[in-house]
């Protein structure tokens, strides 16, 4: 049983992909402008996490090392592309809000990342159970950043205004507020976590 | 030898995989695509409407409401936003502006997607016609109140609704119309 539930939790806190491993920076800086770009990033890469993690845990004992990393990212690739498509078709109103930042998922070295460390060596199961504990990691990173960067930057929270008039700081809405958001955090987590040990 | 047939037996597969799934929601995404046209010219005017006209060109509508409102819809589209095209459907009745409404847009999250959304920056155009209007931000002189760190966009918006005004050939009386219209 611990088997299965060291992976899923290594993935949400000590080797958070996002705050303590410091990976996939690109998509966190770039969507995290309003709560429901980041949690709606974060659910899709760990959709294209899950799949490209259990087809390459599935596959790797056949691939060849020397082309192992062009057919990792084929895998990744072909399911990025499918939730693309597949959110463009069945979801339209998700593809307003996402559909500009859906083919960034092939880049995120997070996924790669997982596949080349973690699933070509492993079985399914604990594949797929650290599939879900980077994914819930990331997803967890890019909300928390992205609702401080629309509390501070716009004063909405999911698009809904907060109480109370105060004026929005439109530095947080901008790439620069990202850089500053996330080393916030960051700092905020390695605190906290030095005040527990 | 074997590396090269796994990796062209992984992509022939993922091709195949790729080609169903394109295949099977192409049809879906054109149905989408089109009701979310028909959703957008719907929420552009506050009357019922009966049927939509489609002109030869596909890229103007005639709207026609329940009580015998007539408008025009424009569906234009323009590369002078911040990045990448920006298409949108202007709503016309009797010279003046009603609403638009975005189709699709690349502009930057945050900053200059608020060309899409309800607020402030979309209100300002509504009831306004060509010659009462100067359809240029204030920082180039004109009336629009351009949205805060997107000025760009703000101007391709406002480039884009004079454009829309100036194809859509006034019904006829709309001069004496226009001063009862709300």
């Amino acid at each position: 049983m611990s088997s299965l539930t060291a992976p899923f939790t290594k993935g949400i806190l000590e080797e958070n992909p996002v705050l303590k491993i410091l990976l996939g920076f690109c998509p966190v800086l770039a969507v995290t402008t309003s709560a429901i770009n980041g949690l709606g990033m974060g659910l899709a890469t760990t959709f294209v996490l899950l799949g490209s993690n259990i087809v390459i845990s599935l596959i790797a004992k056949i691939i060849p090392d020397t082309v192992r990393i062009p057919c990792f990212i084929i895998v990744i690739a072909t399911f990025v592309t499918i939730v693309d498509l597949l959110i463009k078709a069945f979801s339209p109103e998700l593809d307003q809000a996402l559909g500009i930042f859906i083919p960034l998922i092939v880049v995120n070295c997070i996924i790669l990342g997982r596949a080349e460390a973690f699933a070509s060596k492993n079985p399914l199961l604990p594949s797929i159970m650290d599939a879900l504990g980077m994914g819930i990691g990331f997803t967890l990173a890019l909300f928390l950043l992205s609702a401080l960067r629309e509390i501070l930057g716009a004063g909405t929270i999911f698009g809904y205004s907060l109480a109370g008039d105060f004026p929005p700081i439109l530095f947080f809405a901008l790439p620069p507020g990202a850089f500053a958001g996330l080393g916030l955090l960051i700092a905020i987590v390695t605190l906290l976590e030095k005040r527990r040990s | 030898m074997r590396p090269v047939l796994v990796l062209t037996l992984v992509a022939f597969l993922a091709t195949l995989l790729l080609a169903t799934v394109s295949e099977a929601t192409k049809e879906p995404i054109r149905l989408a695509k089109e009701a979310q046209k028909r959703r957008a010219i719907e929420a552009l005017f506050d009357f019922e409407i009966a049927k939509i006209l489609s002109m030869n060109d596909s890229k103007s509508h005639k709207v026609f409401g329940t009580n015998g409102e007539e408008a025009r819809v424009l569906e234009i589209s323009t590369r002078e936003g911040y990045s990448g095209v920006i298409t949108a459907v202007v709503g016309v009745q009797k010279g003046i502006l009603v609403n638009y409404s975005i189709l699709s847009h690349t502009e930057t999250p945050g900053l200059g997607d608020k060309i899409a959304k309800e607020g402030p920056f979309k209100a300002q155009f509504s009831g306004k016609a060509l010659i009462d209007f100067n359809w240029k931000v204030k920082k180039d002189g004109g009336d629009v109140d351009a949205i805060t760190a997107a000025t760009i966009s703000s101007r391709a918006i406002s480039h884009m609704l004079e454009q829309a005004l100036k194809t859509s050939e006034p019904l006829p009386h709309s001069m004496h119309e226009k001063e009862v219209a709300p």
